[in-house]
């Protein structure tokens, strides 16, 4: 035996071994032999089945066992998912014996579906940025191969022609709407560019005899790049006047909004020109205010309410402001009159629930001799089985006259 | 001044509020030119024919800016108008500079709800409001009249004579705190 | 005082009858004075070709343009050119607290809205409010400051107060002011917050690429 003998048959049996994992990797996207799966529930049984098989142990799983362990998939899906996946050879029997009844399954096909589910949400860039990742590791790592650094260029090369190709063609002539609707991954992508080309200067240095394959992976950046800018350009172009913004992700905007300064947030607004505060009133407003202010002198009426703009000071939310709200609360009970009695308004106030607030209101008002209000009670009681109010006690609420003013 | 200058001076004042410019400068069309009691300086703002000033919204129904708070502001600002314009027969503008506790005497009159620390935060915040649009210019502890008091006809100054006299004197009381009762 | 001469009104108005002068001047105190924009219905001068362009060339003479809200309802803001000039000269009458608190605003109200794709129309003006915590608390800005400027930016219908119901807070929207802004200043707005928040993305390089190629051609010209 020499050692050019043995080449052919190591190769062919590296060979076979790529095969068969390919086979493995790829059950979980067949439908049936030799057709690709177009329903995602198909993959989710594929799941199932492998989460089974794991928690199952070395024994193994006989058909029905993973039936019973996929719970509410129905059996026949599940046996004919067992069959495609048995197939592939992803699932195998534990012993190669005739009637053996238990199977394992290969652990690649999971892999795959877990790569698969990152590969759906992130586009696959996820996995470019770790595979350049690597790719710098391995620069550093003295084991590295001249073969293996090669194959690695042409790699990114290739993915990086691959992800410039659509993205160029879109931008000369896709609707506005798709470019649009993929342009946040799409565009958020120096970082990529960033590590490629970082790859690419150590890649020179390391190994200068790489020098075409640096070229090409430099000409595919140079061609996403460009495919991105002419993108970036379209969508701009298109964007309106404020739909553009949407192109950014929102986690960028509130990084922004937390982290800049005043001046940087205020850069925002150079070159544009607002107008100053410019309030309209007239001659009659301000004599409105003024008699208004100065009848509160003598007959009280209600103060204007505080408004949400008026920066109520701390000492306006105390006691004073309470005072006012409990006058306004007064002219609101008495409704121009000098007097009334507590039945009266206890009767207008409807239910029980009212008549409560107002007895409290009342009360309040009658605490305080700074305002120029009284309240008095006799001794009758006034019974009412029917309404809400089951008794009320004489009481009178009146304006107070200038003569009964505290001392 | 050519007519992209006086646009220039439009848009500054719209964006702005009423400027100041030096004595000399000319006046750019359409604006009023008033000239501060000591002559170094001179104030522009726009000069409306009434038929295109903000009166005529209402008749539209229509909305103009307003003042926030506006009873509360409008009652300060006719405390100032009392303070800053010793003599109603005369115009206006300039009148004199007040100083704010007179303002603050006056104002307790007409806001006699308010305890004296829930009016001055009223005083405070409304002269701002009114300097931030020239009806009041302030220094430190005084203020006067700014000059968008120059917008009003002769009609309206009548009916602000009538409000002169309707608010009490500025004078000095017993109890400066007002409206409190112990 | 005089006050009913103003000769730049005149100049512009001579020709017109008096009807079509009132129809004018009544558009012109409608556009400029309106905290909101105004139906064209109103705006009578808008129905007689002549009217609009005496309409147009007053607001032009001090310094504004006629601006199109939507299908109908008009503004009027600054003409490009005019705020252009007043602005590369350093007039900014806004400090730059409110210029922040009001872009904040923008970012939480419009930008953020815009990305999470919970506003349709291409305006500046947004139904979310941008917290006060959002403002006083999460930003670099001085709190008091950031405070004050909020109100003087309300005064000036920058901004409009909101109050939730569930929320005690409250918050901010753009105000109608925003809605002054020509399509120019719009897209400016729109492409300085984009410089400002993400200057190395490729739209930000798109926007100075054509910033670059508007530029040359103006030099050619």
């Amino acid at each position: 035996m020499t050692e050019i003998a043995e080449l052919p048959f190591e190769e062919h049996a590296a060979d076979s071994a790529v095969l068969a994992l390919y086979r493995q990797v790829f059950a979980v996207l067949a439908r049936d032999a030799n057709q690709m799966v177009d329903d995602p529930a198909l993959v989710r049984v594929d799941e199932l089945i492998l989460n089974a098989f794991a928690s199952a142990g070395p024994a193994g799983l006989t058909v029905e066992q993973v039936i019973a362990a996929c719970g509410d998939t129905s059996p026949v899906a599940v046996r004919r998912r067992f069959e495609v996946l048995r197939s592939y050879r992803a699932v195998t029997k534990v012993n190669e014996r005739p009637n053996e009844m238990f199977y394992q399954a290969a652990f690649a096909p999971y892999v795959m579906l877990l790569f698969l589910r990152r590969l759906a949400q992130t586009g696959g860039l996820g996995e470019l940025h770790q595979m350049l990742s690597i790719a710098r590791l391995s620069i550093e790592d003295a084991d590295t191969t001249l073969e293996q650094a090669q194959a690695q260029l042409q790699d990114l090369a290739n993915v990086f022609r691959l992800l410039a190709n659509p993205i160029m063609q879109m931008a000369k002539s896709g609707t506005v709407e798709s470019l649009r609707s993929s342009a946040q991954p799409m565009l958020g992508n120096s970082e990529l560019i960033d590590k490629a080309t970082v790859f690419h200067n150590l890649a020179t240095e390391k190994w200068p005899q790489l020098l075409p394959e640096c070229t090409q992976l430099r000409m595919a950046l140079a061609a996403y790049r460009d495919a991105v800018n002419a993108a970036a350009r379209r969508l701009i172009d298109r964007a309106g006047r404020t739909r553009a913004l949407g192109l950014l992700p929102a986690e960028k905007w509130r990084s922004f909004a937390r982290d800049a300064t005043g001046d940087e947030l205020a850069a925002a607004l150079d070159g544009l020109l607002f107008d100053a505060p410019n309030p309209h009133f007239t001659v009659d407003d301000l004599l409105d205010a003024v008699e208004e202010g100065l009848r509160t002198d003598t007959g009280r009426t209600p103060p204007p309410r505080p408004r949400i703009d008026d920066e109520p000071g701390p000492e306006q939310v105390g006691a004073d402001m309470e005072a006012e709200l409990l006058a306004t609360r007064a002219e609101e009970l008495l409704a121009g009159r000098d007097e009334v009695t507590v039945a009266e308004l206890l009767d207008t106030a409807g239910d029980w629930a009212a008549g409560r607030r107002v007895l409290s209101d009342l009360t309040a008002i009658g605490l305080r001799p700074e305002l120029p209000y009284l309240l008095t009670w006799g001794d009758g009681l006034r019974i009412n089985v029917v309404g809400d109010l089951t008794w009320v006690t004489d009481g009178w609420f009146r304006r107070r006259t200038p003569a009964e003013a505290p001392a | 001044m050519n007519e992209h200058d006086t646009a220039l001076w439009w848009a500054k004042i719209r964006s702005g509020g009423p400027q100041q410019a030096p004595a000399g400068s000319p006046s750019p069309a359409g604006m009023r030119r008033l000239v501060e009691p000591d002559a170094q300086s001179v104030w522009f703002l726009p000069n409306l024919p009434p038929s295109a000033a903000p009166e005529v919204l209402a008749e539209y129904r229509q909305e103009p800016a307003t003042l926030q708070d506006s009873a509360g502001t409008l009652r300060v600002f006719a405390a100032c108008l009392r303070c800053c314009w010793p003599d109603p027969g005369t115009d206006l503008w300039p009148g004199q500079p007040a100083d704010l506790t007179d303002v603050d005497q006056v104002l307790q009159q007409l806001t006699p709800g308010r305890d004296r620390a829930s009016r001055r935060k009223l005083l405070s915040a409304s002269l701002r409001r009114l300097e931030a649009s020239r009806w009041v210019l302030q220094t430190a502890d005084r203020v006067r009249l700014g000059p968008r008091v120059t917008g009003w006809g002769s009609l309206e100054l009548s009916t602000l004579r009538e409000l002169w006299r309707m608010i009490p004197d500025p004078q000095p009381k017993s109890d400066p705190g007002g409206g409190e009762v112990p | 005082m005089i006050r009913n001469q103003n000769p730049l009104f005149d100049s512009v108005l001579a020709t017109l009858t008096d009807r079509q002068r009132e129809h004018v001047e009544a558009a012109y105190a409608l556009l400029e004075h309106s905290r909101e924009p105004v139906h064209r219905q109103e705006l009578h001068a808008l129905q007689d070709p002549t009217s609009r362009d005496r309409l147009e060339q007053l607001l032009r003479h001090t310094g504004r343009v006629l601006v199109q809200v939507d299908g109908l309802r008009f503004t009027s803001g600054y003409d490009d050119t005019v705020a252009a000039q007043l602005t590369a000269a350093g007039w900014q009458p806004l400090t730059t607290v409110e210029r922040a608190v009001l872009a904040l605003v923008l970012i939480y109200s419009v930008a953020i809205a815009r990305s999470e794709e919970r506003l349709a129309p291409d305006t500046w003006t947004s139904p979310y409010p941008t917290t006060e915590a959002d403002i006083l608390k999460a930003s670099k800005l001085p709190a008091v400051a950031a405070k004050a400027a909020a109100s003087k930016l309300v005064a000036a219908g920058l901004l409009t107060r909101v109050r939730d119901r569930a929320d005690a807070e409250g918050g901010y929207v753009p105000g109608p002011q925003l809605l002054r802004l020509t399509p120019a200043a719009r897209a400016r707005l729109q492409e300085q917050l984009i410089l400002a928040a993400a200057p190395n993305h490729p739209l930000a390089a798109a926007i100075r690429e054509r910033r670059n190629r508007t530029a040359s051609r103006e030099n050619i010209r």
